[in-house]
């Protein structure tokens, strides 16, 4: 068996100047030297370097049985920290991505007019995007879905904020917010690209024992550390929001949503437009919105009841929430209105948090709901996404036996990251479940594909290779909160850095 | 012995579709499923059509209907309509319990007489 079996083959490279697309394959000896995820997209971005590439790349386990395999990651150079970041996609985006064919995506340049990318049946399609271009985000994907025939197709696209080239911007999935507080969102809308919209219908091969491998680990997982527990409120409780805040969302909350394939349902529905009890479908076309990222919601708690009502107006521009969060703070905006008053300026000027003399951690926003050392080391590092946040989820940093020292905790959320998105399993489902160990992560790579030495040690040699070498191309420019400052902090850092 | 889908329980995860595919292709994918998760992503409505050998079981978050195929369905979009030309649930026949029952992270899929 073939170490490339659970990848379709394929490789994408789109010239956005010259508008035109053309296939490579996904050679063995690719994924014999990096795995996949984040470390391919890594090599591939460090080829297509000089016309500042976009990849948009699949975990080798990625729409596997494998429990958590939801994840891709977008790997690009920061317009907001200046480094390279990687953007974990944790929806059903990357699984769609992977069996429409293509296992990576590398976008080049800038096109001259809006255009977008439709990925389906091994075919790829750049096709004009004037019919969506200057729409929201929620009429882009319903635009998308209807012209293609299909409500399982995937959207990764930009909205107004975005097409402004607001460093605001992000990158939605479909028509939530993902966990992209890099500015993706102005990259795309710089490239002109509005959309990458994927349907997969491929397959792939497993070896022999590999699903009841999967339920195994499942079942650990289902009555492991999540057990008894459902979506985003616990998480956030456990993490320290505010109770009045919670329960003001809590009385909102509709059904959780699992992304594919993961054990604890994290994304929860809020109703706003409705009863929060109803099971039959909305006769509403759009009646609330789905809460996909813990930062972002703990930013914009402050608001109360109108939280919901302004969350959907940022998922519609296409804005980063927890800077949004940020920045109606300090602005004094206390009700929905204030607030949905200024979102539109925010789009309309492309302010960032350093131009507003807001605070931020290399012009993004940070953190809100801890200040731990080691939270301050991975958000100076800015590789990975802290949308989710930098320590366990549910249970302590002892459940999964991490060592005290702030250093080594940084290190351990790191690690966990970077492997996470070198097999496409989620990333905050790691933050999750310590069942989800890097052990059986490697177990079940290794299964997948028969690949006998796929070990935890060389996964984990590959993390610190992918940690290590994107720090290294960062230039990294955004400056770090004063009171972070100082030799020892430098110190940790630069320690951090070094591989174990 | 049948298949129950208790909906409430459901997260919409689909790993039951590739599991069910595994059993009848043994691959990974979902295009030959017997069961396909209908989702309005946007209301947040969602539940699971069983293709199963003489009607179409639709578990639905507000109660199951069972349909005869030719019926007309209520809110099944354009994404429900593969369902129809798949192969009907054998509740995977030759092995212990269905791969989808086994697959399933919340129990929201089981068997009973």
């Amino acid at each position: 068996m073939e170490r490339g079996c659970v990848y379709m083959g394929k490789i994408l490279v789109v010239d956005l100047q010259e508008g035109r697309c053309q296939e490579e394959d996904l050679s063995e000896e690719q994924i014999e030297e990096h795995v996949g995820g984040v470390a391919l997209n890594l090599a591939l971005y460090e080829r297509f370097r000089e016309r500042d590439p976009v990849i948009v790349g699949t975990g080798l386990l990625t729409g596997t049985f494998a429990p958590a395999s939801c994840a891709g990651v977008v790997t690009a150079r920061s317009p907001v920290t200046g480094g390279i970041c990687h953007v974990p996609l944790l929806w059903q985006t990357a699984v769609e991505l992977k069996y429409s064919g293509y296992d990576f995506v590398v976008l080049l340049g800038e096109s001259a007019r809006p255009v977008r990318l439709w990925l389906h049946d091994s075919l790829a399609e750049l096709a004009d995007a004037g019919d969506v271009w200057g729409k929201d985000v929620w009429e882009t994907t319903d635009k998308l879905r209807f012209e293609h025939g299909d409500d399982y197709v995937q959207v990764l696209g930009i909205g107004p904020a975005g097409e402004r080239q607001s460093l605001l911007g992000q990158l939605s999935e479909n028509y939530w917010g993902s966990r992209d507080l890099y500015g993706l969102g102005a990259l795309w809308g710089k490239k002109k690209l509005k959309a990458l919209a994927a349907r997969g219908l491929g397959s792939l091969e497993v070896a022999e024992g590999f699903f009841d491998a999967c339920v195994a680990l499942k079942d650990e997982i289902a009555s492991g550390r999540i057990r008894g527990s459902q979506g985003l409120v616990p998480i956030l409780r456990h993490l320290g929001a505010d109770a009045g805040g919670l329960n003001t969302l809590e009385a909102r909350a509709h059904r959780n949503v699992a992304s594919f394939n993961c054990p604890y349902p994290y994304n929860t529905f809020l109703m706003i437009d409705e009863d929060a009890s109803l099971l039959k479908e909305s006769a509403k076309a759009e009646p609330g919105l789905l809460l996909t990222d813990p930062a972002g919601v703990a930013s914009l708690l402050f608001l109360g009841d109108g939280m919901a009502q302004v969350l959907r107006r940022i998922n519609r521009y296409g804005l980063e929430p927890s800077a949004c969060g940020v920045l109606l703070a300090a602005r004094g905006a206390g009700s929905a209105a204030q607030a949905e008053g200024a979102l539109a300026d925010f789009v309309r000027e492309g302010c960032s948090l350093e131009g507003e003399g807001a605070r931020h951690v290399r012009g993004v926003a940070p953190w809100p709901l801890s200040d731990s050392p080691e939270s301050r080391l991975v958000q100076a590092v800015s590789l990975f996404s802290h949308a989710l946040p930098p320590q366990p989820a549910l249970g302590s940093f002892e459940d999964f036996s991490v060592p005290e020292s702030p250093q080594e905790r940084a290190r351990w959320w790191l690690e966990r990251q970077a492997v996470s998105l070198v097999l496409g399993v989620c990333p905050l489902s790691a933050l999750l479940s310590p069942e989800l160990s890097l052990e059986r992560m490697a177990d079940l790579a290794s299964k997948a594909c028969q690949w006998e030495d796929l070990t935890p040690e060389m996964l984990r040699n590959k993390a610190w290779e992918v940690i290590g070498r994107s720090a290294s191309l960062a230039g990294t420019s955004g400056k770090l909160p004063a009171s972070w400052a100082g030799p020892e902090f430098e110190a940790s850092l630069q320690g951090l850095l070094q591989a174990p | 012995m049948e298949l129950v889908v208790d909906s409430l329980k459901c997260t919409g995860c689909r790993i039951c579709e590739y599991a069910c595919n595994y059993h009848h292709d043994m691959d990974c994918s979902a295009i030959g499923a017997s069961l396909m998760l209908h989702r309005a992503e946007k209301k947040n409505y969602f539940g699971m059509m069983v293709k199963r050998e003489r009607n179409l079981l639709l578990a639905r978050p507000e109660g199951p209907e069972v349909v005869a195929p030719g019926s007309q369905v209520e809110g099944a979009g354009a994404s429900s309509k593969p369902i129809l030309m798949r192969a009907p649930c054998d509740l995977c026949e030759g092995e212990e319990e269905p791969f989808c029952v086994k697959a399933c992270p919340t129990g929201c899929l089981s068997m009973k007489e």
